[in-house]
């Protein structure tokens, strides 16, 4: 079986790993990345420009469905996992730069009132956001907002109109009493051709299809490339982690062992190894590595690795402007389909009925590919202005809350279930509670309320919230690994290293202690980027 | 915009195949063009396929500013993805289009292809009487029909340009945005 030998192993190429992997080479750390994907060439492997008849065939024949090419759509995961519950989903994509290649590219600092219950604040964090956020390019507003401080922006991307006329009735909503803002997105896209450097957004709006011309940053066009220039990264892509394998003393890991597309099996031992394989991955492979030493798991003496889990959750309301029915929304692509952000509910006063606080994703593009409103009853000549009416005069509120964490939900292993190495495959436990279903019941409310103010009619609206009706974000796992000052209570300290095995540190979104309404990347970007350069003062001190 | 800052927007990694792009073009890899007049079902019949692109039409009809469904190609569409498709899906679709067939034979005795306009527009009529709620086989096949006539239309180039009015796939330097003064205040 080959065998190399590095400073630190970094399994995992999503937000977490790729600038784990950048952080660690750029201090001369000899570093080796295992993905188990494949690398794929934006505008060559995916490219979804061009007229969706024109790519019908070739994609009908690969037997996708939608004729506009999509790479997670495409390559997701199917059957990774088992759901127990109230329909857990798991978006789950093993190529290089993991999820990092079709996200959104929301990028929101976490607020003071975030990191309350956290092992390190607000303040220790904001230089890495401000790193992070030059490094990944975030365009956005200074909003002055207390709890979703400002940072270092590129030029801002302006709303539409349905997200404008929002604004205004939230601006109404706020002369009446209401605390919330309306404020534009900002996300990791450079729009500054001055500053840029990789290439510069054109709108077309396939952010989340994967960026064909590598705007929007991911892990591989930014960090991943900039490791591999220090000359100090070997990549392994293809390769799957199938253990991880103790030293001698039994207390501290040598390496791990992996196998390739060809079956191959091969081990890269490693002073020091950095797990950031997502939020339901990691735990996974934390509680099937038993050893002797560890019987519960690794780094499991607690027994807290795979609890704590949370996500976002959610539901749509969609409103109809008729001031908006005759304009012109040709070039209305952007930097996809929110602009707009809904946010600072429930910051300084903390709703009587539910713990916790949500935001409101808010968007009015005119994508073909994505039809805001469908369901028109009729046909013929009618319908059809009536359709089009609607989808030009349309704004859609999509709402994304902190699941309440509870013992009701977290991942453990189905025993009866594995992949092809032997490994059992996580298994998700999902039950919305009382404090979930209020929570959902207010964010209905707040949006109907929003779109009548501001001159709209409620064209879509799920009324109530039920267990039935709410959806999970299945992108936005976090908390089965957690930081925490007591070790009883948490899994890593609060450095993302483990409090039981020294050399062994957590770079994805796992490790958050609690989850605001925020979108994660940003945050498990500069987590990991201050993980990484932890384990590298550590490693200098023989703490590892 | 002159070609230049197109390229700058664009990407190095572009400019070799954008060599003859035109302005506001973005350049595609992997398409095929569909030869939407050459079209030959592989899915239906000939006599489905016209009684399909008939229905389609009646749902999706033409007007001042676009054409309806067939022009646009959304039968092309439809039978190549039912060409490709899962046995169930296929089957859904053979059967639904029998039902209108048989529902013309009964009432009109001739194929619905060859039923007169006026008496089409009454079995398409029936079949969306229950929209929401469709009591007969001829009604359950309402919704597909029309779910994927609206899907194919405006995913075709006449749908998206004409009809939507879509020009989203232009490379633009900047985002305007709303411009409009009354959305402000």
């Amino acid at each position: 079986m080959p065998s190399s030998i590095c400073d630190v192993c970094v399994v995992g190429s999503g937000p977490g790993g790729g600038i784990s992997a950048y952080a660690l080479t750029k201090a001369g750390l000899k570093v080796t990345l295992v993905e188990a994907g494949p690398r794929l060439r934006p505008g060559i492997d995916y490219n979804a420009h061009g007229s969706p008849y024109a790519h019908l065939e070739a994609r009908l024949k690969l037997g996708h469905i939608d004729p506009v090419p999509s790479v997670f759509a495409d390559r997701r995961e199917r059957n990774h996992f088992t759901a127990v519950g109230d329909r857990p989903d798991h978006g789950f994509l093993k190529v290089l730069g993991g999820r990092s290649l079709c996200w959104a590219g929301h990028s929101l600092r976490f607020g003071p009132l975030d990191f309350r219950d956290w092992p390190i604040s607000y303040e220790e964090i904001a230089p890495y956001y401000s790193r992070a956020e030059r490094l990944m390019e975030v365009y956005g507003d200074a909003d002055g907002l207390w709890n979703m401080p400002d940072g270092v922006f590129q030029r801002g991307v302006p709303l539409r109109c349905g997200e404008q006329v929002l604004k205004l009735g939230v601006e109404r909503l706020k002369r009446k009493g209401r605390v919330m803002e309306f404020v534009a997105q900002r996300k990791a896209i450079p729009t500054d051709s001055e500053r840029a450097r990789r290439t510069v957004c054109h709108y077309c709006g396939h952010c989340m299809r994967g960026c064909e011309v590598d705007a929007k940053y991911t892990s591989v066009n930014t960090p991943i490339a900039l490791a591999l220039r220090t000359g100090n990264l070997t990549l392994l892509t293809g390769s799957t982690m199938t253990r991880i394998l103790m030293d001698r003393s039994g207390d501290k890991i040598a390496g791990i062992e992996y196998t390739d597309e060809q079956g191959n099996s091969g081990k890269v031992m490693a002073g020091a190894l950095v797990l950031a394989c997502n939020s339901i991955e990691t735990p996974r492979h934390l509680l099937f590595n038993k050893a002797s030493n560890f019987p519960n798991g690794l780094a499991n003496e607690s027994g807290q690795v795979g609890r704590n889990l949370t996500s976002h959750f959610g539901l749509t309301v969609t409103g109809f402007f008729p001031e908006l029915v005759n304009r012109d929304a040709s070039d209305d692509d952007g930097t996809d389909y929110y602009h707009g952000l809904l946010t600072a509910l429930y910051w300084d006063k903390a709703h009587p009925g539910f713990a916790g606080t949500y935001q409101v994703q808010c968007g009015s593009g005119l994508n073909p590919h994505r039809l805001g409103i469908r369901n028109v009853p009729g046909y013929g000549a009618a319908w059809k202005r009536r359709v089009r009416e609607l989808n030009v005069a349309h704004a859609s509120m999509n709402m994304q809350g902190s699941l309440l964490s509870s013992p009701e939900k977290f991942v453990d292993l189905d025993e009866n279930r594995r992949d092809r190495f032997g490994v059992p495959l996580p298994r998700i436990h999902l039950r919305y509670e009382d404090n979930d279903i209020a929570m959902a019941d207010d964010m209905i409310q707040t949006c109907e309320d929003i779109i009548r103010i501001s001159g709209g009619e409620v064209q879509y609206s799920p009324g109530k919230a039920t267990r039935d009706n709410l959806q999970i974000d299945y992108n936005h796992w976090v908390g089965t690994v957690r930081m925490g000052r007591d070790p009883k209570t948490s899994v890593l300290n609060a450095d993302g290293q483990s409090h039981q095995i020294p050399n062994l540190f957590v770079g994805d979104a796992s490790v958050f202690t609690t989850y605001p309404e925020k979108n994660p990347t940003l945050t498990n970007v500069a987590l990991s980027w201050r993980m990484s350069e932890k384990l590298v003062e550590k490693s200098r001190r023989g703490e590892v | 915009m002159d070609r230049r800052d197109l390229f700058k927007i664009l990407g190095v990694g572009l400019m070799v195949g954008a060599d003859g792009l035109a302005e506001d073009e973005h350049p595609a890899s992997n398409t095929l063009p569909l030869d939407l007049a050459g079209y030959r079902p592989r899915f239906f019949s000939v006599q489905e396929y016209e009684a399909l692109k008939q229905l389609c039409d009646l749902i999706m009809p033409s007007d001042d500013a676009s054409p309806g469904a067939s022009e646009a190609g959304v039968p092309v569409y439809i039978d190549s993805l039912l060409f490709y498709s899962k046995p169930d899906f296929q089957q859904l679709w053979h059967a639904g289009l029998e039902q209108v067939q048989a529902v013309a034979h009964t009432r009109f005795d001739q194929p619905f292809h060859e039923c007169h306009t006026e008496e089409q527009e009454q079995i398409v009529k029936d079949m969306a009487a229950n929209e929401e709620d469709p009591q007969t086989p001829l009604q359950t096949f309402f919704r597909p029909l029309k779910d994927l006539t609206l899907t194919g239309y405006c995913l075709s180039d006449a749908g998206m340009r004409q009809y939507l009015g879509y020009r989203g796939d232009r490379a633009v330097k900047d985002f305007p945005g709303c411009t409009h003064p009354q959305h402000k205040a």
